[in-house]
């Protein structure tokens, strides 16, 4: 009589080498799907800042034209965060600030009441508890027109006249 | 002696199969999780796209305008019959400077108009110029929809205090968004909001300045 062969079983210390090469595969494979996401998610952040940046400046632009937003402020050139309103639907994932900067002329004419100047608007995004900052500028024209500020008063004229 | 072989139990069996549906119920899991992020992110993709397209071609139109004497050219908001457009939105007529196109006829400055038409589509139909209308003749045009399933499209301008303007524009609130821009201003505004909403989407607002003297910051202080 033949005896038969004995069949041999998987080890445990087989199964789980086997496991272990299964689980080291997973991640690789679901990484390319979560980078491809995570790729995708910062384009789409580029698009939706694109046009929020847009929107930022006009609704800061409006509070310029309005003098809302007044010279010295302009001089300042100090950062300001973004408020909930001026973000609109864009505070619920980023949060910015704003600042201005003058371009021209660097050094103004003292003797001039009269100036045309080239401001530039920087706003800057993030995405909420992220570092990455997203920059954003335009540029515009200020008129300073200072002819009625500084023009000798009439009333103090005619007060010279009378003690003349 | 022939050796008895060993079966499988019945406890055995069950803890396989228990086991096999634990992990494939995980994967299956993950499996819809990840088409339907995809999914989700794919359609984000798609109308970020739209909405993008739509903004630069808007901005494209609005950096074009040219300022209205209401003989060559316009800018006014026109009555929107029910048949031609689609009830309970906005129409822009205006001038612009469409550039150099492959129609020759169509480039440089012509007359746009901005509609949602019944099919609800939000449209801008582009005319030759008005001085070049032929009587008796259908001027030429170029139809382009700009984004599909709109329901509503509204316009909004801010108008700045101007020398030298028509007394409809000067009886108008300064520095305040205005919902209506009529042909007697003959002026353009400093600034425009366009509102768009599609149909089972949230409004989306693009807002420009236009350039022109109406567009300038001034301080006199």
């Amino acid at each position: 009589m033949i005896p038969k062969k004995k069949k041999r079983h998987l080890t445990l210390l087989e199964v789980l080498i086997a496991l272990l090469i299964v689980s080291m595969a997973l991640p690789i494979l679901i990484s390319s799907f979560v980078f491809t996401y995570s790729e995708q998610e910062k384009f789409l952040d580029e698009v939706i800042l694109d046009r929020l940046a847009n929107t930022v400046f006009v609704s800061l632009f409006e509070d310029l034209l309005a003098n809302r937003i007044s010279y010295k402020d302009l001089e300042a050139e100090r950062e300001t965060a973004l408020s909930e309103a001026q973000m609109g639907l864009g505070s619920k994932n980023f949060e910015g600030t704003f600042s201005f900067k003058k371009l021209k002329p660097e050094k103004p004419d003292k003797s001039s009441n009269y100036f045309v100047e080239l401001w530039r608007a920087n706003l800057n995004f993030k995405r909420k508890k992220s570092e990455k900052v997203r920059p954003f500028s335009f540029d515009f024209l200020v008129i300073r027109d200072l002819t009625a500020q500084n023009a000798p008063k009439e009333s103090n004229a005619e007060e010279e006249k009378e003690k003349k | 002696m022939k050796k008895k072989i060993r079966h499988f139990t019945l406890l055995e069996i069950l803890i396989a199969l228990s086991l096999s549906l634990i992990i494939s119920g995980v994967l299956l899991f993950y499996y819809f999780q990840m088409s339907r992020v995809a999914n989700l992110s794919e359609q984000a993709t798609v109308r970020a796209f739209e909405l993008r397209t739509l903004q630069n071609r808007l901005q494209n139109i609005t950096l074009s305008f040219v300022k209205p004497n209401n003989r060559s050219t316009f800018f006014f908001q026109g009555s929107t019959p029910p048949g031609l457009f689609l009830s309970g939105t906005n129409t822009l007529i205006f001038s612009y400077d469409n550039g150099i196109v492959f129609d020759e006829a169509l480039s440089n400055q012509v007359l746009g108009r901005l509609f949602v038409d019944p099919e609800k589509n939000l449209t801008l139909l582009t005319w030759v110029a008005r001085e070049k209308w032929e009587a008796h003749v259908i001027p030429r045009f170029h139809r382009e929809v700009l984004l599909k399933n709109v329901e509503k499209f509204s316009m909004q301008f801010l108008a700045t205090n101007e020398e030298d303007a028509s007394k409809a524009y000067l009886d108008l609130i300064f520095n305040q968004w205005i919902d209506h821009w009529r042909k007697e201003y003959q002026r353009l505004p400093a600034l425009i909001r366009y509102k768009v909403q599609q149909i089972g989407q949230k409004e989306e607002i693009f807002a420009f300045p236009i350039i022109g003297p109406q567009t300038k910051v001034i301080y006199k202080s």
